[in-house]
This record gives C-alpha cells, structure tokens and sequence, in this order.
C-alpha cells in the first residue's frame, strides 16, 4: 500500500507540475504579448519605441528563466536571439524590420503555445 | 560536460528510485509489460542526457510517469484476473504425461529445441519423465516430472522429520556488521553473538561472515584483509 500511495502521489505531482507550467506559460506569454502589442500600437519614429523594446527585452530575459524548465532550449535561444536585435533596429530606425521581428517574435509566442497544450494535433 | 555528468547523476538517482518503486518483481522474473516499461525507461533516460538542450523535467516526467502507471496496473492485475489475462496472458500446458501438445507449441511460437534446451537447464532429458510442462507468462517452463523420475526426497523415503534442520543457517554478522533480525530469527541475541566470538579470540570487527541456525551450529569466515 505504501507503493500504491507513493505512485498516487507521484501521479499528483505530475499532473499538478504539468498544469503549474500550463499556467506559467501562459502567464509569461500573456504578459509579453500585452507588451508587443504595445510596440505594434506605436508609430515608426516615436521616442517610446526604443525604451519598450529595450523593456520587451527585459521582460524577455525574466520569462525565459521561468520558459527554460519545461520548453526546448533551441526554441527559447531562437527567441532570445529575435528580441536582442530589436533595440538596435529601433534606434537605428530600420522600422520595416523592426515590426516584421515584432511579427516574428509574436507567431513564435503562438508557435509555443500551440506546442504546449495537449491538443490532438500535439498528441499525435 | 559538467552538465552532462550533473544530468546523468540525477537521472540515474530517480531511475533507481523508479525501480525500487516499482519493487522487486521488476527486478526478477519478467512480464510482457513490465519488459516493455524496462526498455523504454532506459532508452528515455539516454535523451536528456545527450541533449542538454531538453528540459531535465522533460526528460524525467516520461520516466516517472511510466513508473506510475506499472505500479498502478500492477496493482490492477493484482484485483483483476480478467485484466491479468489480457495484459500478462496464461500459462500453457506443454507436455501432459510425457506427450508434447504440439499445437499449443505452435501458438507459442515455441520451438521443439527451445523446449529441450529448457528441460535439459532442470536436469530432464528424457520428456517421458515429464507428467506437466507448463510454459509460464514469463516464458519460463515450469515441470513437475513423474514419481519414478523425481529426485529421491526425504519424504518418499519415508525418512521421519527432523522439524530443528527445517531452518537454514542465517548471515548474522556480515563484513563486521551485525543483522539483528536474522539474529533474533535464529533464536539468539547479541550477548550469545559476542560470546562465540570471542570464544574464538576474535572480535565482531573482525568477522568476514557468520551465519547461524537455530540448532546453534555456527560458521565463521575471519577478514584477512581491511581489518
């Protein structure tokens, strides 16, 4: 019986552990895609972009060191490295590849989603 | 590297406590699923540690996972002899009074030499001694062989029972370290321990093993090296 309830416990824990990081995911990933959104509603040229995006970046680094216990560390570094060039594209104003890194970076965040959740195409 | 070795230690700490949660039948005879668990455990504890980039929660969770659900379909064959069926299948009669059943070779997809070669690992050459053979979920051959080919036991020889050799001797010191409850199984205690020790001018230390049965016949093996 000590098996049994020690088997049950561990089955808990990993339920618990699988929703926990459901929940994280989408925690971290609502809050960077608010933030993205934010640049997108900026036009090109205005002085707040370079801050939000130096911001985005900040947030980036603190939700990846929560990302990288239950998400492939390539996806993550693909991610890191998207997000490191969109300060220098701000201030160098090179506005076309700015926001077209904010798409990416955007699609990326739902490609993590998707792959995430236990959904049938995931599955099988 | 130091990750690679980190990773390998931890995993190879929750490979062990799967296994022992798993409990010793894992670790004796085999059934199909349990064969089954045993291989994909290994092969999934290879993953995290060649790929640092995967998550070690990743690669853990398929292992402990896995080894919930033997513990939990264990214990479901234990309750059901329906779902035991299924999952483990039934023992197979082979040989009934010295015949082979051929046909129930053949649904086993066992071969006449593989039956031989099991009979010959009991000591059985001859399937006319055997009255059952019976082909276990395990793929092991059980035989209970006729009266006349049965090895001579005490009690076809009418020998009358001596109940005090029914108990094995017991390992009751073992590389200098006392096992109270084999101790306490043979009928004595560490008082009677350290005397017959030291009736032998030595001390527990310095004892390789010692085993006792409750007849109070005892062996003792002296280290001759590390004392």
């Amino acid at each position: 019986m000590k098996r049994l309830a020690a088997a049950l416990a561990l089955l808990v824990l990993i339920l618990a552990a699988g929703f926990w990081s459901l929940w994280d995911m989408r925690r971290c990933l609502d809050g960077l895609e608010d933030s993205a959104a934010k640049i997108q509603a900026l036009s090109p040229g205005d002085p707040a972009l370079l801050a939000q995006s130096h911001a985005l970046a900040d947030q980036w680094v603190h939700a990846e060191q929560h990302l990288v216990f239950y998400v492939h560390h390539d996806v993550l570094d693909q991610i890191t490295c998207l997000v490191a060039e969109l300060p220098a594209l701000a201030q160098y104003e090179e506005y076309g590849a700015f926001y077209g890194q904010v798409e990416v970076f955007l699609a990326l965040l739902d490609d993590l989603w998707a792959s995430a959740v236990p959904s049938y195409r995931n599955l099988m | 590297m130091l990750i690679a070795f980190l990773r390998t230690l931890i995993l190879y700490a929750v490979i062990i406590f799967g296994v022992r949660l798993m409990g010793k039948r894992q670790l004796g005879e085999l059934q199909p699923s349990e064969l089954v668990i045993t291989i994909l455990i290994s092969n999934i504890a290879t993953l995290p540690i060649e790929e640092i980039d995967t998550p070690l929660f990743l690669g853990m969770l398929p292992i402990l996972s896995l080894v919930v659900f033997e513990v939990l379909m264990s214990l479901i064959n234990l309750k059901s002899r329906r779902i035991r069926r299924i999952f483990s299948g039934s023992p197979v009669i082979v040989i009934r009074d010295g015949v082979i059943d051929q046909k129930k070779l053949l649904e086993l997809r066992f071969s006449v030499d593989d039956l031989m070669a099991q009979l010959r690992s009991k000591d059985i050459y001859a399937v006319e001694d055997v009255d059952f053979a019976v082909v276990e979920t395990t793929g092991k051959l059980s035989v209970y062989q006729k009266f006349l080919a049965r090895p001579l036991s005490a009690q076809s020889a009418k020998i009358p029972d001596c109940p005090e050799q029914n108990s094995p001797p017991l390992v009751v010191i073992s590389d200098g370290c006392v096992h109270e409850e084999n101790l306490a199984l043979c009928g004595h205690d560490k008082t009677w321990l350290e005397g017959m020790v030291a009736s032998r001018h030595l001390r527990i230390p310095d004892v390789l093993l010692m085993t006792a049965g409750k007849d109070s016949q005892v062996h003792l093996v002296v280290k001759e090296v590390g004392k």
